[in-house]
């Protein structure tokens, strides 16, 4: 009911801020709410961030939770990993953002942004959707792992045995039958990581600067941009919403209202997306 | 050690003992059991002829706590030596399980996985034929020649069963082995599930647990029976039907207890 109303709310609230201009022009940096722009930018990074993120973060928890549900043991060694996984699950996401942050600013890591100039013992910026990704792909991995984990341990055990029975081996069984099987709640985890990290704010502000505009070489859409692009900083709507509300850095709350309607839908459609490239292929039950 | 069909030995069980954990299953079984006959395996609820049957084809592997002393051969081969393929005396040695458990599949990819796991190379007109084949084999072709793209699931349960007795013929084995294969079904499906068995012992060993004694002795060359993990009697259906020689036997036969 609550949520309900939050989500009427904003709707009333923002609808009114959304038109062509809003969602094809960049933000522009003004106290007065006429001429602050739109969020095309901050929408790219929140659509480029979450990609990043979930593309880092799906492979590598679809991996462990297969490991941790078909071969690990019970000893101490799993038990102490499975820990690790809850007590990551509780972890703030500003102390992933700090961590990510001191991580990539290691001059060794670079690549994943850029070099600061000027610096005589050489330290890297530490900020952009890479290392932002890389770090929201962390920060959901528990979440990702442990739904993923569930739904391979749900798949009924008549399955591995009718698999084995007919000589098939457990690599196999697991990659033809079991994570097939396991789909439907592995896309649910898959769908919450992406809720996350889209609707993430600290790690963003860390990690990815604090620019409004993506800060690579422009226009950004140029196949030829597109790896600086993910080198550079930017911005998501999140970050657009605290630093467009007064609250926050700015002066026009109807466009950070406008900015959480957008950001909504953009979660809901990447949902749909993922529920249908997860739904590829699969067969109809009649 | 016993007069068979053919004289050939399939598999031969010498002093095999199994525990789960510290209780145990079996108590130094020894069994011959002669290549392209049915052997029905008969007893009282746990007491240890699903084990063994388990024994048969390593699926007991799968239980963390089992241990297992004693051998089994196949083809003289020792099947729980260290330098086994597990997954190849499984592609010998297949198994149908109590609940049918066809694979959430069409029907065709139900039967051609096996195929298509163990020969990458087999498409086509190929795989078809032996899908067909096999489906027809399993007496499954004329119910579900119409509907090979839709589920496995959404059949009947004694037609998911027979998808699965289709889906062990496509990959060849030698030795079936049926977990209670009719307990979950109606006596129609039982029927022509027996009616099948019997068919495919011409070219496959069968070793078939059931608790059903009526289609023990109508479908079984062969009879053994199990108390508290022991093989009290093994021997020909129609010697044990009659006339056998423990008083265990004579008892459950008649239903006096299990």
């Amino acid at each position: 009911m609550v949520c309900f109303a939050i989500v009427i709310y904003l709707f009333i609230k923002g609808i009114g801020a959304i038109d062509w201009a809003f969602l094809t022009q960049d933000p522009q940096p003004s106290l007065r709410e006429e001429l602050s722009g739109g969020i095309l930018a901050p929408m790219v990074g929140t659509i480029l961030l979450t990609a990043v993120g979930i593309i880092v973060a799906f492979p590598w928890a679809l991996a462990t939770a297969t490991y941790l549900a078909e071969y690990a043991e019970d000893n101490f060694f799993f038990g102490a990993l499975r820990l690790g996984i809850d007590v990551l699950a509780g972890v703030p996401t500003i102390v992933y953002a700090i961590f990510g942050l001191a991580i990539f600013s290691l001059p060794e890591l670079a690549f994943f942004s850029s070099m600061v100039e000027g610096v005589a013992e050489g330290k890297a910026f530490g900020r952009s959707f890479l290392v932002s990704g890389i770090t929201m792909a962390v920060m959901v991995l528990p979440f990702v792992i442990k739904s993923c984990e569930e739904a391979i341990k749900a798949v009924p055990q008549t399955f591995r045995e009718a698999a084995f029975a007919l000589g098939v081996s457990k690599w196999r069984t697991i990659s033809r039958v079991i994570l097939p099987a396991a789909r439907p709640g592995i896309i649910t985890g898959t769908i919450l990581g992406i809720g996350r990290i889209a609707g993430d704010t600290a790690i963003v502000w860390l990690c990815l600067g604090g620019s409004m505009n993506l800060t690579g070489p422009q226009p950004w859409w140029y196949p030829q941009n597109w790896g600086a692009t993910l080198q550079n900083a930017g911005s998501t709507l999140t970050t657009f919403i605290y630093y467009s509300s007064p609250a926050g850095e700015g002066n026009s709350p109807n466009k950070a209202f406008g900015a959480g309607l957008v950001l909504i839908i953009i979660i809901l459609i990447l949902n749909t997306l993922v529920d249908y490239i997860g739904s590829i292929g699969k067969l109809k039950e009649e | 050690m016993l007069n068979t069909v053919n004289g050939k030995t399939k598999l031969h069980a010498r002093e095999l003992s199994a525990w789960y954990g510290r209780t145990p299953a079996l108590k130094k079984v020894s069994v011959t059991i002669p290549a392209n006959s049915i052997v029905g395996l008969i007893g009282p609820s746990g007491c240890g002829k699903s084990t063994f049957l388990r024994c048969l084809n390593r699926m007991n592997d799968l239980i963390r706590s089992f241990k297992l002393e004693g051998k089994i051969t196949l083809d003289e081969k020792d099947i729980y030596a260290p330098d086994t393929d597990i997954v190849l005396i499984r592609r010998k040695v297949g198994m149908v399980f109590q609940q049918p458990n066809p694979f959430p599949m069409s029907v065709f990819d139900n039967v051609a996985f096996g195929v298509r796991e163990h020969n990458r190379g087999v498409n086509g007109k190929k795989l078809e034929n032996i899908v067909v084949n096999s489906l027809k084999q399993a007496n499954l072709w004329d119910e579900v020649k119409d509907k090979l793209p839709q589920s496995g699931l959404s059949l009947s349960g004694g037609q998911q069963q027979r998808l699965c007795i289709a889906r062990l013929l496509a990959v060849k084995p030698e030795v079936i082995l049926l977990d209670e294969p009719c307990s979950a079904l109606d006596p129609l499906s039982t029927g022509k599930i027996e009616e099948l068995l019997l068919e495919l012992k011409k070219s496959y060993t069968i070793v078939v647990v059931t608790h059903n004694l009526g289609q023990a002795f109508r479908i079984s060359d062969y009879i053994g029976f199990f108390l508290l993990g022991q093989l009290v009697e093994f021997g020909p259906a129609a010697e044990l039907a009659v006339k056998p020689k423990e008083k265990v036997t004579a008892d459950y036969i008649s239903g006096h207890f299990g």
